[in-house]
């Protein structure tokens, strides 16, 4: 078994192997350049609780000598949330504002976001209508490690899988073309490469 | 082949800046001061914010894609100048009739997150639709390696069973991440 052969076999596995990522991710780019104004989703009330909770003091609005609440106790907070709403898996948390504080649970589907009203000692949990356009993008732009979801972090190993896949096949593409016999295909390969290099060098001077 | 070594610098960085995004890598943008000028120009109140940047942009020849900030109550203006490799703050104080101009610190991180994200037909500047069009060329050149792949594949009748493993194998796991989480 030959190097060239080790190469090619990798690069066609590789690529039947990660084929959905490849074509999802190329796919979800049209709305994304391609935007254009849609009505805001719909979402539909699915608990609505009395939450009472210790809330982490914001940095911004810490009084002189207290200590600012850490981004660990905000999360230990969400999760509190999370529980409260029977919701399980990842999820973002901010505090908009000193009397609220937010989580959003990502889900391609139908995601959820949950409203702490901290005055009101009330919790209300919302999930979003499917929407065919935020469900593509979606699959697009979640990532990341810090969701503290399980599966949220083997999507994100999967996500870091293909970008080496990318390198991968940019490499052995790049072999494969080099090892073509013949100087036609390497002179044509040669002004390709050139010439992507130098309009990308000149779009980046632009931008 | 050709589009695949035509389209290699984007490839790489799309590649390279999706690694670094997935790992959280990027840092706030720091800004050192550029220049400081007197600036004269006064605007009606109620003047849309995006029509008053327009002007001080033109003004100070730094046309180009911008985003702007609702004013703070003194009226001042903070004109984010997008720059794909050192975006410009301009801070419009129209109190002391000046302006300072920002440049950020060149850094390889924020190019790369800045080249991911830039992308869309609404600026209507050259190089911000030649850039638009190059995202779309990338996705067409995707979509058509994916296909081409699988029938180059398929007319490789020794690969035919691992590569049906790995197929399955990939859709199976991408399409039960798709309708779980």
């Amino acid at each position: 078994m030959s190097f060239l052969h080790v190469v090619r076999r990798t690069h066609l596995y590789l690529g039947l192997f990660l084929l959905p990522w490849v074509i999802m991710f190329g796919v979800s780019s049209i709305p994304l350049n391609h935007n254009s104004p849609a009505a805001p989703p719909r979402w539909t009330k699915v608990a609505e609780l009395p939450f009472t909770a210790a809330v982490p003091v914001p940095a911004t609005s810490s009084p002189a000598g207290a200590q600012p609440g850490s981004s660990a106790e905000l999360r230990a907070l969400g999760r509190e949330m999370m529980n409260a709403a029977h919701v399980s898996g990842g999820f973002y948390v901010n505090r908009p504002n000193p009397r609220q504080v937010n989580v959003n649970h990502p889900n391609f589907l139908r995601p959820t976001r949950i409203f702490y009203y901290i005055d009101e000692q009330r919790l209300v949990a919302e999930r979003r209508e499917f929407v065919p356009r935020m469900f593509v993008t979606g699959l697009h732009t979640r990532g990341g490690y810090a969701l503290g979801g399980f599966w949220d972090w083997v999507w994100a190993l999967f996500v870091d899988a293909v970008s080496i896949g990318l390198l991968l096949w940019i490499l052995s593409g790049l072999i494969m073309w080099w090892k073509i016999p013949g100087t036609g295909p390497r002179q044509w390969g040669w002004l390709a490469l050139a010439s992507g290099a130098a309009c990308f060098v000149i779009i980046m001077l632009r931008l | 082949m050709y589009l695949a070594l035509f389209l290699t610098p984007w490839m790489v960085g799309y590649a390279a800046s999706t690694l670094l995004m997935n790992h959280e890598a990027g840092r706030p943008v720091v800004y050192t001061k550029e220049n400081e000028q007197p600036y004269s120009t006064m605007f009606e109140p109620g003047t849309p914010p995006r029509v008053a940047a327009e002007q001080i942009l033109s003004d100070l020849d730094l046309e180009g894609t911008f985003g702007v900030a609702a004013p703070s109550p003194d009226g001042k203006l903070v004109i984010t100048r997008q720059d794909i490799i050192a975006p410009r703050r301009i801070t419009f104080y129209p109190g002391e009739r000046r302006v300072e101009i920002e440049r950020a610190k060149k850094d390889a991180v924020g190019f790369l997150y800045r080249f991911h994200r830039r992308r869309g037909y609404e600026p209507p500047f050259a190089a911000d639709r030649a850039m638009a069009v190059s995202v779309d060329l990338v996705i067409v050149a995707m979509v058509f390696w994916a296909l081409s792949g699988l029938w180059m594949w398929w007319e490789m009748r020794a690969t035919r069973l691992w590569g049906v493993a790995c197929a399955v194998a990939g859709i199976g796991i991408f399409v039960a991440f798709a309708l779980t989480i």
